[in-house]
């Protein structure tokens, strides 16, 4: 083989392997270790512990956790200031009766000096405040900003297996998201679709960068609960918002035109283009209407989310009503069966066992209660659930394909996560 | 009661996570507003009833009236009617781009011009403001850390006054379809707010109804939300009430006068600092709600409150007592007369000095100023999320000082200082920092005030099941 078609063959490869481990990549989990806000403060705090207390005293620790920071965060902290009075010329004892780490001459020339540390919090973020019992003296350091904690859940034994990954996090709403893989002229990027406008962020040089951002025009304001979608089909994009549509581009720079649009969502599976509907405007569900060209419909009515399943004469809709219930629907509009306890929110995957496809709810609640997505199998008028419960940190705000949307409770913001739905053998 | 359990019943057939539209949200509260005119809202004071008055009367406005910045629940500014800002570095100049395509609800609309007209009928002449393209620039001569944080506060809310004289209009995501001042006000969606049309179709409020009431009509179905007190939540929980507390916003302490024997004496107010059981006022009292008071700002807003001594010390109190020569004179203590939870507390507190061999009064006293030599109990709201500002404010209401100590601590360990001086004078006595306590129908969804008890309503919904509502219960 010629020299040059195996350095072709070589860099095909290694494209093709770019191109392979680009999508996955474009999480959190990516991003190189923050200097530690927490390790900061408590080097902070040793400073004025040291300024304050005479110089080589023996010290005993003692803590308490008065605030939401769990164990992980407090003993880095801990470590992190006794590390650092240490350096300082400072010694510790475990305790007033615990096996000195010091060596004794110094215990024995200076009494020693209890420091109490105790993490508490404030509105606005966590306060490491140290207090010396019998002297007036209280120092305090606040963290500049909450550490985040990103949970994945991974699941053991189950028939269908759904890992979430949290991809991406922001103080504004996020209605969809995709990830953009990565080119040999293009690093690994990520469209955010928002209520206001959509964002193209991508990594480089270690961090994401906000590379183009694009208002979308809209003449009525949206729902306080808007739903949008957005589709890649890279270079191209489309956004899909009530009574709006966009289409853009990231050939060289983000680009977006948008047009009033009064064409109906085409909802369900996408092979089957037969779900025509019309989100109500300035509601945050869509209906049929009754009509002849859809007058064999299986649903006619108001909706949040549906999903067509089955072929041939097995085909149904499943369909999660205002009403709050869920009904699974048969060609002119016969109901199969209820299932109750199901969120408003529905999407038909492939589980990737036997060619098999499954439904992903949300679960019951408001926006002040916690969600959760859990697969089920539609056999006949029956809903078998074949997955564990997949919890997330807030109220599941969008469930698009394998994507999910979530206002974190604790943090007040909202976080795009990619589900990876497989058979769990 | 069995309206309630149907209720709750008719809720739990309700399972859904996105919000439904339509419905009436039924509001009753003690307090009794003038009027929604953000510019009259009441200064809070000495009594419940004023401190309840002053939080109801802002919340009302708060549906109605929007400002240019709002505070998330860790305090922090958000976007609100402003969309965007900036300012110089020595934070003297400030200059705001507002969102656009907002409308009042008289249809006009909202302008940096008409944002100065507002915010100059609020705040005088505190300020240089001015138009800038479509931009709004405020200007001081002082350098203006906390300017983001009063944008947020109904002070500084954004209205219009039409030409045809229909009254004082807003943006917020209800409008005021029915005012009928200190008896009943009716709110209905705003279908052009810019952040959508609420859930909501309408809010009506019943105004002036004693929490005994409002507790009757919660049973009975006529109210969905409604004020509890600390006495009542048992028997709430009981009939199945959601119950919701905000994180303490009040400050119940006795405060000595200016001037007297019990003043000059800081014996004495050591020792009835340390007579008092506080943990006994919040267990029993408040049913476990709120918190032991130590300090002056509460634990959450300070995160420093817990280095404050409150527990009782009986043994040194009377020893400090028994110091005392000649022996202290009785002391009288005024609580409002309008306030249960005052009274109880009150009386505890000259339990508790009875304990230690001080005699204490506790009497009813009406709003006006302190009687010379009479201790009171007063009940303080926070003023400001800012702790620095929460601060200065309780300086000045509670007679500790102008306000300009706190003013220029900026620091946790500068305001704890402050604080610490303020309280080890033993002027003011801290007893307990009090929450807002709701009840809530089990049909109220997407509740979710600020941790501080600003409402939210314009998320709210109502799961109201087609067929499921009592008759005659809901109109």
């Amino acid at each position: 083989m010629p020299a040059a078609r195996r350095v072709f063959l070589l860099i095909l490869a290694l494209l093709l392997l770019l191109l392979l481990f680009a999508v996955p990549t474009v999480s959190l989990a990516q991003e190189p270790s923050p200097p530690s806000p927490l390790a900061d403060a408590a080097r902070q705090l040793a400073a004025k512990i040291a300024a304050a207390l005479q110089p080589r005293e023996a010290l005993v620790l003692t803590v308490r956790n008065i605030s939401s920071l769990n164990a992980a965060d407090t003993a880095e902290v801990r470590r992190a200031l006794e590390a650092d009075l240490t350096a300082r010329g400072f010694y510790f004892v475990t305790g007033r009766s615990g096996v000195p780490r010091a060596p004794a001459a110094v215990e024995d020339a200076k009494p020693l000096t209890e420091i109490r540390l105790t993490f508490s919090e404030n509105l606005e973020g966590f306060l490491l405040i140290v207090d010396v019992p019998g002297r007036d003296l209280a120092l305090m350091q606040p963290v500049p900003s909450r550490p985040l904690a990103v949970t994945r859940s991974m699941n053991d034994r189950p028939t269908v297996s759904i890992q979430k990954e949290l991809i991406w996090e922001d103080h504004e709403p996020i209605l969809d998201f995709s990830a953009v893989p990565a080119l040999p002229d293009r690093p690994p990027g990520l469209l955010v679709l928002g209520s206001e406008h959509v964002s193209f962020y991508q990594w480089l040089e270690g961090s994401w960068r906000l590379a183009g951002q694009h208002a979308i025009d809209h003449a009525r304001p949206f729902s306080r609960d808007p739903r949008g979608v957005l589709g890649l089909n890279d270079p191209q994009f489309h956004v899909v918002l009530p009574g709006v549509s966009c289409r853009g581009s990231l050939n060289a720079a983000l680009i977006l035109r948008c047009a009033p649009n009064s064409q109906p969502w085409l909802e369900g599976d996408t092979h089957h283009l037969e779900v025509l509907g019309q989100q109500v405007e300035g509601r945050n569900y869509f209906e049929i209407r009754p009509s002849e060209k859809l007058s064999a419909s299986p649903f006619q009515g108001e909706y949040y989310s549906v999903v067509v399943h089955g072929d041939g004469d097995d085909r149904a809709w499943l369909v999660a009503q205002v009403d709050g219930q869920t009904g699974l629907y048969k060609k002119n509009r016969e109901l199969l069966a209820t299932f109750n306890g199901w969120g408003s929110d529905l999407e038909q995957v492939a589980t990737g066992c036997d060619n098999r496809h499954a439904v992903l709810t949300t679960s019951p609640g408001d926006w002040t209660t916690t969600d959760s997505v859990r697969a089920f199998e539609i056999d006949g008028t029956k809903a078998v659930p074949v997955s564990p419960t997949i919890e997330f940190p807030g109220p599941i705000v969008a469930l698009w394909d394998n994507r999910v949307v979530v206002r974190n409770l604790k943090t007040g913001r909202y976080e795009a996560y990619r589900l990876t739905i497989s058979c769990g053998k | 009661m069995p309206v309630l359990f149907a209720l709750a019943l008719a809720a739990s057939l309700v399972a859904t996570t996105r919000p439904r539209y339509g419905g009436t949200l039924r509001i009753e509260m003690r307090a009794r507003v003038e009027a929604h005119d953000p510019r009259e809202i009441p200064n809070d004071s000495f009594g419940a009833g004023d401190v309840a008055a002053a939080a109801s009367a802002g919340k009302l406005v708060s549906l109605a009236f929007e400002r240019l910045v709002r505070l998330d629940n860790n305090g922090q500014p958000q976007p609100q009617l402003a969309l965007s800002w900036q300012s110089d570095v020595a934070k003297k100049r400030w200059e705001f781009r507002l969102r656009p395509g907002v409308k009042f609800h008289d249809g006009t609309s909202l302008t940096p011009a008409t944002v100065v007209a507002a915010l100059q009928r609020q705040w005088g002449n505190d300020f240089l403001m001015s138009v800038s393209g479509d931009a709004l620039v405020i200007e001081s001569k002082q350098p203006q850390l906390d300017l983001l944080e009063r944008l947020a506060t109904g002070r500084s809310s954004i209205f219009t006054l039409p030409r045809d004289g229909s009254g004082i209009v807003g943006t917020g995501p209800f409008r005021v379809a029915e005012w009928q001042p200190r008896q009943r006000a009716v709110f209905a969606a705003n279908d052009d707010h810019w952040g959508g049309r609420p859930f909501l179709d309408k809010i009506e409020v019943q105004m002036g109804v004693n929490l005994t009431q409002q507790l009757v009509d919660f049973e009975l179905g006529k109210a969905d939300l409604i004020e509890l007190a600390p006495d009542q939540l048992r028997r709430a929980t009981q009939d199945g009430a959601r119950i919701w507390a905000s994180a303490p916003v009040e400050l119940l302490a006795v405060v000595f006068p200016a001037e007297g024997p019990a003043a000059q004496d800081a014996r004495l107010r050591q020792a009835l600092a340390l007579a008092v059981d506080r943990a006994a006022l919040q267990n029993v009292l408040l049913q476990k709600q709120g918190e032991v008071a130590g300090g002056l700002l509460p634990q959450w807003l300070s995160g420093y409150a817990f280095l404050f001594p409150a527990a009782a010390d009986v043994d040194r109190a009377r020893k400090l007592i028994a110091k005392s020569s000649p022996a202290p004179a009785p002391l009288v203590l005024e609580y409002d007369a309008a306030d249960p939870l005052a009274r109880a507390v009150a009386e505890r507190v000259a339990l508790d000095t009875s304990q230690v061999g001080l005699k204490l009064q506790a009497v009813t006293a009406g709003p006006a100023s302190q009687a010379a030599g009479k201790l009171r109990l007063m009940r303080v709201r926070l003023a400001d999320l800012n702790p620095r500002v929460a601060l200065s404010s309780l300086a000045s209401t509670l007679s500790l000082g102008d306000g300009n100590d706190a003013e220029a601590a900026v620091t946790p360990e500068q305001q704890y200082a402050v604080e610490k001086a303020m309280v080890d004078s033993n002027r003011v006595i801290p007893l307990v920092h009090i929450p807002e306590i709701y009840g809530l129908s089990p049909l109220l969804r997407n509740w979710m005030p600020t941790r501080w008890g600003a409402w939210r309503l314009e998320d709210a919904w109502l799961a109201l099941p087609e067929q499921a509502a009592p008759a005659g219960a809901r109109p």
